[in-house]
């Protein structure tokens, strides 16, 4: 891809301290991950609980701070300051949606008061003309007619509905990037649709860029450009949504794809037997997280992390299965 | 009827305080002598005002909450001074007037939702209690709206998926099979047969012969369903016993041949609920269901709390089990992906009403009620072509007050004026095997 990444994670790593004085202990609960954002791109990243990607999500909006690693926005290191003006300068580009849209508006505020908060925080719009934003902003989310719903409580919305509100909030400073954490996965099936059709319309017709956290394989493949897949605080297996999906590299990969249910691939013909369970992610050792479910495994897994074999331009696995041998053997 | 819609309350003289607490004294009677919690407090509060109450623990902020709903419990109660609501003399209130002002003028939202909700009713449930009891609707109106005239069949060896969306109806079937419903919900109407046995004329103790022995359901929540301060044996063992004159040893013995039979390791029998994950737990939970070899289990939502990978273990054991025991299957999901690959025959409900019934690869391939055809082309597949997928306008309807007609006309672009909005459709076999709730298919099947 020749374009300039809007965003570029370098070495991202984060762990959390959990326990007592004498419990203490390191979760890992991200390790080395690196990967870029282009504008007007979605990029998804999928993993089942543990994985880190809502973690990597909140590393990217600043809402921890990493133990190791770079986010680079547009080139610039954006943990260099941490005064309060770069930060809001910050989540002016990037803002975050989250999961439960039940629980991330306040019950005793109109939405009119949601959706004003941030423009007054982030002096975009003045008094006179705040109202005309708020509609505009419904609007743009499909809440129509907009003077009505910016009167109404949460309670009086449906989740969808409450869903746009939150992408309505986000939109309200203009960013460039949007990460949605998991931000259909409390909805009912019917409504889903809606709330992914509405980003992609605003990628496509806004250029914003989206990170997609999701443990829904079928819904990367539907909305993301590009799809990552992690496992265990780090990422296994990236590249084309499409690709990563009908021809999985990574055993994990390979794994999670047919653990999915698909309806379309009517009776079940494929059966890869599925050993063990996530691992805890304090018991992390030295290796790939994989290799004690690995089927492939073999003693170097048990060793070092794999490097990153580029496949493709696009396309990047981390397993000793696909190493580059020309670039030399492994120390 | 009364409409229990939400509408803002008119806010009154913004001057005049709506609730003035003088002088308020509550007391605990201890064995150490008497415990003055809350001491001459006095304070107002305006309409429409939010007014905080902060202090640390054991300050008393909490008493004067209950006080004000006058739900204080012995040996806690009220000593002294004056709570006015408007007009009304709270501390005067007589039980039946209390129960007015309780939920109708001021209600209460607690810390822990968990304990505020009771564990075994529908949220649904609960919410209808709290209408019923507090608004004239009868029940004969509420209950209309829960199930409405649901019939299916499930044969031996079968597995029946029952499908749909968030308060449609599905959990409450699963409930009503097993008599698991408590009041408010009840069975109004119908019949539920198993085999020969009418499943709604059995007395307290055919149905705890029926429980278990014949029908037995696992739940969404494994961390619900058992106990957390007894070891997972002991669990398995004490479902044994209560249901077989067996020893101690034997039950035992049955345990860990029921753990061995779900995947985990007779080692893990002493294990606590939370020593183990989640899809262990879940397994544990399916074990006792096995104990009393029924010839059917319900299956709520098992899986929806766990990852993909898991979930693929405990289906795949499951369909194992069911082939080697031969039980049939009531499984309860709104994940449709899950529901027509692991189904042989789907139900699809909407709003309390059972829309299409049909064998899973047909629902899926060839929907016919519009509701199932615009829900299979709601959800993205791994496989398959990659194409727009719209989901449904709108949202499922308020089970308190749903559409007349067919339920769905609301959000059905193909709905037939004049018809749909008045007349419901019944669920009427138009192919072979395949049976759907819908005008336009009667119109098609008489042209």
């Amino acid at each position: 891809m020749s374009k300039q990444p809007i965003m570029e994670v370098r070495g991202l790593t984060k762990h959390f301290v959990s326990g007592g004085v004498f419990t203490r202990r390191i979760v890992k609960a991200l390790e080395d991950v690196s990967f870029k954002l282009y504008p007007g791109h979605v990029t998804a990243l999928v993993g089942e609980s543990g994985s880190g990607k809502s973690t990597t999500a909140r590393l990217l909006a600043r809402l921890y701070e990493p133990t190791a690693g770079e986010i680079l926005y547009n080139g610039e290191n954006v943990f260099a300051s941490k005064s309060r003006a770069a930060m809001l300068a910050y989540r002016k580009r990037v803002q975050m949606i989250f999961q439960d849209p039940f629980s991330s508006l306040n019950p005793i505020h109109s939405i009119e008061y949601h959706l004003k908060r941030p423009l007054q925080i982030h002096h975009s719009a003045n008094g006179r003309n705040m109202t005309e934003r708020v509609h505009e902003l419904l609007t743009r989310v499909s809440l129509t007619p907009p003077a009505d719903i910016a009167a109404k409580y949460p309670h009086q919305l449906s989740g969808g509905q409450r869903q746009r509100v939150a992408i309505a909030r986000a939109l309200a400073v203009e960013p460039r990037v949007i990460l949605a954490d998991e931000p259909v996965s409390m909805l009912d099936v019917s409504i889903r649709m809606g709330i992914l059709n509405l980003m992609a319309k605003l990628r496509d017709e806004e250029n914003i860029t989206f990170l997609y956290v999701t443990h829904d394989l079928a819904s990367a493949r539907y909305f993301a450009d590009e799809t990552m897949v992690m496992y265990a605080g780090r990422v296994v297996e990236s590249g084309p949504s499409e690709e990563v999906i009908r021809d999985p590299k990574h055993p994990y990969t390979q794994l999670l794809l047919s653990a999915v249910p698909d309806p379309a691939r009517g009776l079940r013909t494929q059966e890869v037997k599925v050993k063990g369970e996530v691992p805890s992610l304090g018991a992390v050792g030295e290796g790939c997280p994989f290799a004690a479910r690995c089927p492939h495994v073999m003693p170097q897994c048990r060793q070092a992390m794999p490097p990153v074999t580029h496949l493709t331009e696009a396309r990047q696995v981390r397993c000793y299965l696909y190493e580059e041998k020309s670039e030399g053997a492994v120390a | 009827m009364v409409q229990a819609t939400l509408q803002p309350n008119t806010v009154q003289d913004a001057t005049e305080p709506l609730l003035r607490v003088r002088d308020l004294e509550v007391e605990y009677r201890t064995k150490r002598g008497v415990v003055r919690a809350v001491d001459h407090v006095s304070f107002d509060i305006y309409p429409n005002e939010v007014f905080g109450l902060a202090g640390e623990s054991g300050c008393g902020k909490s008493t004067i909450a209950h006080a004000i709903l006058r739900l204080l419990k012995p040996p806690a109660y009220i000593a002294g001074g004056s709570i006015m609501f408007g007009d009304t003399d709270v501390l005067a209130l007589n039980e039946q007037q209390l129960s007015g002002f309780r939920w109708k003028q001021v209600s209460i939202v607690f810390q822990s939702a968990m304990n505020a909700l009771n564990p075994v009713l529908t949220i649904g449930t609960q919410i209808m209690d709290a209408i019923q009891a507090h608004l004239p609707v009868s029940k004969q109106e509420a209950r209309d709206r829960a199930v409405d005239h649901v019939s299916f069949d499930i044969y031996p060896n079968e597995v029946f998926g029952l499908a749909g969306e968030s308060g449609c109806g599905k959990s409450t079937i699963a409930h009503a099979i097993l008599r698991l419903l408590k009041p408010p919900a009840y069975i109004a109407g119908g019949s539920i047969m198993f085999g020969d046995t009418d499943v709604l004329a059995l007395n307290e103790q055919q149905l705890s012969g029926f429980r278990w022995k014949q029908v037995s359901i696992v739940f969404q929540s494994a961390m619900n369903a058992l106990n957390p301060v007894l070891t997972i044996g002991t669990q398995i063992m004490d479902a044994i016993q209560a249901h077989l004159p067996v020893s101690k040893q034997e039950a035992r013995d049955r345990a860990v041949e029921l753990l061995q039979l779900v995947g985990i390791d007779p080692s893990r029998i002493n294990s606590y609920p939370h020593q183990l994950s989640g899809g262990m737990r879940q397994r544990v939970v399916i074990a006792i269901a096995l104990t009393l070899n029924p010839q059917m289990i319900v299956l709520d939502e098992p899986t929806t709390a766990l990852d993909v990978v898991v979930q693929k273990q405990i289906m795949d054991e499951i369909r194992e089990l069911r082939k080697k025991f031969g039980f049939s299957i009531l499984f309860i999901s709104h994940d449709l992906s899950l529901m027509v690959e692991f189904s042989d025959r789907v139900g699809i409900m909407y709003a309390g009403e059972l829309v299409e019934v049909a064998p899973s690869q047909e629902v899926f391939n060839h929907p016919q009620h519009p509701y199932t055809v615009k829900l299979m082309n709601s959800f993205p597949t791994i496989t398959g072509e990659r194409q727009e997928l719209l989901g449904i306008p709108g949202s499922p309807p308020d089970l308190i007050s749903p559409p007349p007609g067919c339920r769905f006309h609301p959000r059905c672009d193909v709905a037939i004026a004049g018809i749909c909005q008045t007349i419901r459709p019944q669920l009427i076999e138009h192919t072979p095997n395949h049976r759907a709730a819908c005008h336009l298919l009667d119109q098609e099947s008489r042209s």
